[in-house]
């Protein structure tokens, strides 16, 4: 194989000077090939085929394959574990007391700044590549095609918890009422069914933690708060490659 | 048939009591043998009290024991006694934790009076009242008021302290964190207020004000929750106003505590003359003035500073004021006391 | 005076148990307890002990299910999988082990191994079949399994492939047993490989359960899916080597040239496998140490944290290491010492499928946020209604291995 010839003393620097806007926007735009997230800067979370390439963002909105595509932003800096959210989902989906849907965990560091503690919330990712959906036997828990919750069909579920050991966020649990695997589906059978905008944990934070709505409407707040590249947005456990709907940011 | 070690029924019977006695005194006969023919030492757990003149006191074994059980006792009591835990004395207000609008919020006085070296008066004059968690009954005591700049807004705006909208769980300890602090079971804290004397007042009339006294049977807010701001010096009262009520008149009125009458138990550096006032008039015997005797029955207000002034020579005495109830008069008027015109009485050697 | 009353000499007594070095690594008490095993009487009572075993855990598995398996067993929200899940791992592995190993003899025409054939089939059913019984009690729904399994298949989950394809095999080997025993043994042979077949297949899905969860990082990796297939064949010649003594003492009889040939390489076998799947722990090992955070604490756990003792003592020492040298030095002629390292490492396999199992679960899926709630690696105990289904499973193993030994006669066959 023949090697170009590369002049490595006279080369020029090249800084982001010489990009042109046009090149710019262009670059910009690579972040949305993947038909999907756009999450601060970083493709957090690839939804369908990375081969479209589109015009414009509003193209790329009409592209997204769950309509509407629910997701969370989860502001962490807010969180005061007031814990109201974990009320409001155990009594809006029946949780039994020896499991939860959503959970607020607590992070000390002693030798902070400052602040020395802080509150995560965790509930079901609803995954893009769901490695419970994959694992399940008998379908018993599948991906909705119209908006992209993973749910559970509680009367096929044989209760063989492979699914509980594949999910990366300790996000299912044996429910024993239903005598079958339950977990966080964005309140749809409970509340989004039924004409609510919002799901329960979502409306009952007094702080503004969490921003629930359809992620591919570019008026929604969380569609503002994922597309932006000044506060930084991550996912927790991405390597995994689940691909997660749910965003975390402090801002 | 074998032969046994020790024939327990063939050997005398000897009481402790008496092997003791012959322990001690030597004179009655031999050591008995209780065992392959050697006296035992008896085991006495004390050595034998004897009275002054050398004679074994009676019942010394009996007697013995008994103090042995009262030093039990003793030792049982103070033990469990001892085991009280013992009360830090601070003189700020300890952890005062919220659980309105949200659970929950610990504030730490200590962090705030004692590391951050704040005055009492920072917060508690007109901020927050001085009695714990009476802030958050108010409707509008939320993070808006804070960002308005009230309640701990007033210093956590940015410039004096961390901004209220930033750092949330800096101060938000949340569920978790409350549940954490009722099982730690936090010592109880006794705000005993600011150590030392607070003197109030000048010359002769200064009051010397100890809050330690006071906070063994009153809360900071029974004081400082309007009527006395937590800054020495602020509060400018005059003893009118204690008559009405106001200041230390609130308690020291005769029902919850000491009537304001009793001058000396405050005012400790007046003194209540001893000596008789002697008042020489020219022409008529001089009056002796006893205040003993009118201070059994009377207190100091009622004369002063109404009717005489405090100070010798101070009121400019008339009889014809007197006659008309003034000074002297408003007593000795024939009702509560002897009329001043009966002039022997007080007017000597006429 | 009469014999017994002679008074015994102890140069004699030596000499006896000089003797009995001579044919056996044990002593002589220890072979008379074993005539005490062949004879007919001590079948019964070995037979009733089982099926009594059986019979208590079966009751203690119907009341697991009554009061629910959130009380009656150890599990928890974070680790779901518990001993037996490992039980019917362990099970499953080496009934495909025994199925691999006598497949050699009767599918691929071996000669050597041909005299195991019978019994390795009988018995690859019988294990397979305590293994279903165990996870029977494991599964919450398990009759909605048959049915879901039949008409909402996922043809992505590892589970549903495990499951069919077990089912496939158990059906295949039973078909082959009865075959062997009409002595259709041409038609036995195509049953035999396609049990073979499903039976490969399942068990490399079986270890892709674990190995294909990206989120859990002990068990993810191409490693275990291999590893349970090579680890099978050791455990199904270990198998074979402990059933087909036993069957002999049982039945009292000597093992005639063609077994013993037959033991002699399936001991070899065995030594190879061992060696094998030594090297395959250590690297397991080694390569953990500089792999993801959470496989790390895994591997620090197993080597020096609380499963430390399962890991040296019965993994490596009683699985690996000291059958490996009992085989090397028995060199496949010295039966019993051959029958002491397959019991050893029976016991040390069933440890290390225990091991395999819950290690993989014991760092919770938040540990690197470090959170106060995860603070270090979770607790597993099997409660005692877990542990009676893990014996009942092995009682019937034991049931069914002594009534066919009965009924079977001793599985002779005659393929040559």
């Amino acid at each position: 194989m023949k090697f170009p010839k590369l002049d490595l003393e006279n080369l020029k620097k090249e800084n982001s000077d010489s990009v042109s806007m046009v090149e710019r926007r262009e670059f910009l735009k690579i972040g949305l090939v993947i038909t999907g997230v756009f999450a601060g800067g970083t493709i957090l979370s690839a939804i369908s085929n990375m081969n479209k390439v589109y015009a414009s963002l509003e193209e790329a909105a009409e592209k997204y394959p769950y309509k509407p595509h629910y997701s969370m932003m989860i502001r962490q800096n807010r969180c005061i574990d007031c814990e109201r959210c974990m009320e409001a989902c155990i009594i809006t989906n029946d949780v039994p007391e020896y499991g939860y849907r959503t959970m607020i965990l607590q992070r000390d560091v002693p030798d902070a700044i400052g602040q020395k503690r802080e509150f995560i919330p965790v509930l079901c990712n609803q995954c893009n590549n769901p490695p419970c959906v994959r694992a399940c036997p008998v379908k018993a828990t599948y991906k909705d095609k119209q908006n992209g919750i993973v749910m559970v069909n509680y009367k096929k579920c044989i209760g063989c918890k492979v699914c509980v050991m594949a999910c990366p966020y300790n996000a299912r649990y044996f429910n024993e009422e239903k005598h079958s695997i339950d977990k966080c589906n964005f309140c749809f059978d409970t509340r989004l069914s039924k004409g609510e905008k919002l799901t329960a944990c979502a409306a009952a934070c007094p702080a503004g933690v969490r921003i629930f709505g359809d992620l591919s409407e570019p008026d929604s707040e969380v569609y503002k708060l994922v597309h932006q590249i000044e506060k930084p947005v991550w996912v927790i456990r991405p390597e995994v490659g689940a691909k997660p709907n749910v965003f975390y940011m402090k801002g | 048939m074998r032969k046994t070690h020790l024939q327990i029924s063939s050997l005398p019977r000897i009481k402790v009591r008496d092997k003791l006695q012959q322990e001690v005194s030597p004179s009655t006969s031999s050591g008995q043998q209780w065992c392959h023919g050697e006296p035992i030492e008896p085991w006495i757990p004390y050595p034998p009290i004897k009275d002054f003149e050398g004679r074994q006191a009676r019942n010394d074994e009996l007697f013995q024991k008994i103090i042995f059980i009262i030093l039990l006792i003793a030792s049982v009591i103070l033990f469990f006694g001892v085991n009280q835990t013992i009360s830090a004395k601070v003189s700020h207000g300890g952890d005062i934790v919220y659980t309105k609008p949200v659970k929950s919020v610990i504030f730490s006085h200590k962090v705030h009076a004692e590391d951050k070296g704040l005055s009492c008066d920072m917060c508690h004059s007109g901020l927050f009242d001085a009695v714990a968690l009476k802030v958050q009954k108010k409707s509008d005591f939320n993070m808006e008021s804070l960002y308005k700049g009230k309640y701990c807004g007033a210093c956590h705006n940015g410039q004096i302290a961390f901004a209220s909208n930033t750092q949330c769980a800096r101060c938000h300890t949340g569920v978790k964190g409350y549940s954490a602090y009722e099982k730690t079971k936090p010592e109880k804290i006794v705000t005993s207020g600011p150590e030392g004397l607070i003197i109030i007042g000048k010359g002769d009339s200064t009051v010397k004000f100890s809050h330690e006294k006071h906070t063994k049977s009153t809360m900071c807010g029974d004081c400082h929750s309007g009527m006395f701001p937590m800054n020495k010096g602020k509060a400018r009262m005059t003893m009118e106003e204690i008559y009405q009520g106001e200041f230390c008149g609130m308690c020291h009125n005769g029902k919850e505590a000491f009537s304001y009458t009793n001058c000396s138990k405050c005012h400790k550096d007046i003194p209540v003359p001893k000596t008789d006032l002697i008042y020489t008039t020219k022409g008529v015997g001089h009056v002796k003035f006893s205040h003993d005797f009118h201070t059994e029955a009377f207190g100091c207000n009622e004369c002063h500073k109404k009717l005489f002034v405090m100070r010798k020579g101070g009121s400019k005495m008339k009889m014809d004021a007197m006659y008309n109830g003034g000074f002297c008069g408003s007593c000795h008027n024939g009702n509560i006391a002897s009329n001043v015109t009966d002039c022997g009485k007080c007017h000597k050697d006429m | 005076m009469p014999d017994e009353l002679k008074p015994v000499k102890v140069s004699e007594i030596v000499k006896d148990i000089t003797k009995s070095f001579d044919s056996s690594i044990t002593t002589a008490w220890y072979s008379n307890l074993l005539g005490f095993l062949s004879g007919s009487k001590s079948f019964y009572v070995l037979l009733i002990i089982s099926g009594i075993v059986v019979f208590v855990s079966a009751m203690a598995g119907a009341n697991a299910v009554n009061i629910g398996y959130r009380h009656a067993y150890g599990l928890s929200r974070e680790v779901v999988f518990g001993i037996l899940i490992s039980t019917y791992i362990f099970f499953a592995v080496t009934s495909t082990g025994i199925s691999i190993v006598s497949s050699i003899g009767h599918v691929f025409g071996v000669k050597d191994f041909m005299p195991i054939a019978m019994r390795s089939v009988f018995l690859a059913v019988a294990t397979l079949f305590a293994g279903f019984t165990v996870i029977f009690l494991d599964i919450e729904n398990p009759f909605r399994m048959a049915i879901y399994n039949a008409i909402s298949p996922n043809l992505t989950s590892n589970i549903w492939w495990m499951g069919t394809l077990y089912g496939a095999k158990l059906v295949f080997l039973a078909i082959e047993f009865i075959l062997l025993l009409i002595a259709y043994n041409k038609l036995a042979m195509y049953a035999g490989l396609l049990g073979l077949l499903s039976g490969v297949a399942a068990i490399s899905n079986l270890g892709a359960v674990f190995g294909m969860l990206h989120g859990r990082e002990f068990w993810y990796g191409p490693y275990i899916p291999i590893y349970l297939i090579t680890s099978a064949i050791a455990s199904g010649c270990a198998a074979i080597i402990f059933f087909t003594y036993l069957g002999y003492k049982v039945n009292n009889e000597m093992m005639d040239k063609p077994m013993q040939r037959a033991m002699e390489v399936v001991g070899k076998l065995c030594t190879l496998m061992v060696a094998i799947i030594m090297f395959f722990t250590a690297w397991k090992i080694i390569t953990g140490f500089v792999a993801a955070p959470g496989k790390v604490e895994a591997i620090k756990a197993m080597l020096s944290g609380p499963y430390s003792f399962n890991f040296w003592v019965f993994e490596v020492s009683l699985g690996m290491v000291i059958p490996f040298i009992l085989l090397l030095w028995s060199k496949g002629k010295n039966i019993n010492m051959m029958f002491t390292a397959s019991t050893l490492m029976i016991i040390g396999i069933f440890i290390m499928r225990y091991d395999l199992v819950v290690v993989g679960q014991i760092v919770p899926s938040y540990h690197e946020l470090g959170v106060n709630e995860y603070p270090s690696i979770l607790t597993y105990r099997p409660s005692f209604y877990e542990i009676m289904v893990v014996l009942g499973g092995m009682g019937i193993v034991a049931v069914s291995f002594l009534i066919g030994e009965r009924v079977f006669k001793g599985h002779k066959s005659e393929i040559h």
